[in-house]
């Protein structure tokens, strides 16, 4: 997405308010996805085959793909927050100019 | 139901268990939708900037925001290589495996040869110290042999012999040693002969395989039938009524277990059928023909009246022209089954057996075949078809044939019990169809592409028919040996 810009050349509040907006319901998507990836990553956690020397190097593995997705999910959550947070801002102040 | 399968074949060395190969294909969908995230992220993180955001003068949350978005992003990277990599070792695993096992089995299989062969060289002194018993013990069993009874007798001596060892004949390490032992009894032979040892390795299952399985179960059978035992006979059929599981079939088989279904089994004991064909008419295509052939239906190893007996085990592993044989070819060109008909062949225990030797005897135009702990893993199979052998590691029929020797054979193994209470009114609960029943339903559900690319093939033969003629046959032996 772009950033609407005034006559004069400088950026409106409003178009970022609307920007960020869209962003919000995009990161919503993509969270979406990254949360699926992640329930995939943690029921792989549970099956027997994760035994064995081998296997353990596997399941040690496994379970940091799953937490790094866990702290992606939790990052997309606060971007998503903060998005929400700045619209909410940038509408009042738009509202008081 | 489960142990989990295991499968094997397909020409690689992979041996995958199915929950391996899902958990590499979850992997492989986890990164790949750690890229669409990751590039659906770029595609936000530059509509946005933070020297946009300053110009705008935008709350401090925005700002965070933009921070939270590239720092997800570098997760969902990371999270994608690591799936990736996690994914290609899994794999990888599965092949490392599969070359493990199979050196495992060649190294195993030679100690027990030259084990054999040493075995077979002290023999006679172990004779001569035990002849008296041996005498008395072979004595005995001729014998109870010759009259009905007696065999009766035998039979319940030696169902007894495998009911108290249930536990231990149901253990997979018990099984794989039965399978070596079988594997090594022409080393054993020629040890008994006292051939050099370099002409029994370069002869033997490690060497060229000139002699083997089939060679030693010859001897027994040669050896038996000068005590008037496993001595083979001519044989007939005739047509019965079609009973049991998909008796009123309109439809060709689907998948494995529909397979195993049409398998004449016990539901059929009031017709006795042994035998079961499916003919398939496909518009604009000669008809098709699917084979269901059932297991052994008697322990007797002489006078039986049915070839579906021991002396057809012991044939069919010798691979001479066991009796159950030669009653499914006579049932076969009684449906229209020509050399040129496209069959696929299913069979059960001995079933499997002989469904195995048909579909290899190159007579048939052999579209396919599936067997259920079939005792033939020795006969050569060609790669002009597909083929699903399914096996229990807890099973010891099939080791009675000794070790698989298709690479290209799709092959599905399963422990059945493991730690798990038997079914205690089984003699062979490992053998037993309803634990190959769940085992063909675990296949036709796998994840495992080999597995669905095998059954898709053999379904191949009987797409588009449109309609199923259902014959029936029991099989029954001549009085006198020799027929």
């Amino acid at each position: 997405m772009t950033l609407a810009s005034t006559d004069s050349g400088s950026l409106d509040r409003d178009s970022v308010a609307q920007s960020l907006s869209a962003e919000r319901t995009a990161l919503a998507a993509v969270l979406a996805q990254v949360r699926a990836a992640r329930a995939e990553a943690h029921a792989l956690g549970s099956i027997p085959e994760w035994r064995g020397i081998a296997a353990l190097a596997f399941a040690s593995r496994s379970e940091y793909l799953d937490g790094v997705l866990v702290q992606a999910s939790d990052a997309l959550e606060r971007a998503i927050a903060g998005a929400g947070r700045a619209i909410g801002t940038l509408a009042t102040a738009s509202g008081e100019k | 139901m489960t142990g989990d399968l295991v499968i094997s074949g397909g020409g690689e060395l992979a041996v995958s268990t199915d929950a391996l190969a899902g958990a590499a294909q979850t992997l492989e969908n986890i990164a790949e939708q750690c890229r669409y995230a990751a590039n659906a992220l770029a595609a936000i993180d530059r509509g946005v900037s933070t020297t946009m955001l300053r110009q705008v003068d935008a709350p401090v949350s925005a700002v965070d925001a933009e921070a939270e978005i590239a720092s997800a992003l570098a997760l969902i990277v990371d999270a994608g290589g690591v799936a990736d990599g996690l994914a290609g070792a899994v794999r990888l695993s599965a092949t490392a495996y599969g070359v493990a096992d199979s050196v495992q089995q060649r190294i195993a299989q030679d100690l027990a040869a030259r084990f054999g062969y040493v075995a077979g060289m002290l023999t006679p002194m172990a004779i001569i110290t035990a002849l008296p018993a041996l005498l008395f013990a072979g004595q005995f069993a001729l014998v109870m042999s010759a009259f009905p009874g007696g065999r009766e007798a035998l039979g319940s001596l030696a169902t007894a012999f495998i009911t108290d060892h249930r536990r231990e004949l149901t253990d997979p390490a018990v099984v794989s040693l039965i399978r070596l032992a079988v594997m090594s009894t022409d080393d054993y032979i020629a040890g008994l002969l006292h051939l050099p040892p370099g002409a029994q390795e370069a002869l033997g299952d490690e060497g060229l395989g000139v002699v083997g399985v089939s060679t030693s179960a010859a001897f027994i059978v040669l050896a038996a039938s000068q005590f008037g035992a496993l001595q083979e006979t001519g044989v007939a059929v005739t047509r019965v009524p079609t009973i049991g599981r998909a008796a009123g079939a309109t439809k060709p088989p689907a998948d494995i277990l529909d397979r195993l279904d049409r398998i004449p089994g016990p539901e059929a004991s009031t017709t006795g059928a042994r035998v079961r064909i499916d003919r398939m008419t496909i518009p604009g295509k000669p008809d098709a023909f699917e084979v269901y052939i059932a297991g052994t239906s008697t322990w007797d190893v002489a006078n039986s009246t049915n070839p579906f007996d021991m002396t057809s085990n012991m044939h069919g592993v010798a691979e001479l022209d066991p009796g159950s044989r030669r009653a499914v070819e006579l049932a076969m060109a009684d449906a229209g089954i020509t050399p040129e008909s496209k069959v696929v062949f299913s069979g059960y225990s001995q079933g499997g057996l002989i469904a195995r030797a048909l579909a290899a005897s190159g007579d048939y135009a052999t579209a396919g075949l599936v067997t259920f702990g079939g005792p033939g893993g020795q006969i050569a199979l060609p790669n002009s078809f597909p083929s699903v052998i399914l096996e229990h590691t807890d099973d010891f029929v099939p080791a009675l044939g000794g070790s698989e020797s298709s690479t290209e054979a799709i092959r599905v193994r399963r422990e059945v019990y493991g730690d798990r209470a038997f079914d205690n009114e089984f003699v062979v609960p490992a053998h037993e169809r309803s634990n190959y029943r769940d085992t063909a339903m675990l296949a036709d559900s796998a994840q495992n592409e080999s597995v669905r690319d095998a059954i898709r093939r053999i379904n191949e033969a009987t797409d588009g028919a449109t309609g199923v003629t259902t014959t029936s046959y029991v099989a029954s032996r001549d009085a006198e040996p020799g027929g």
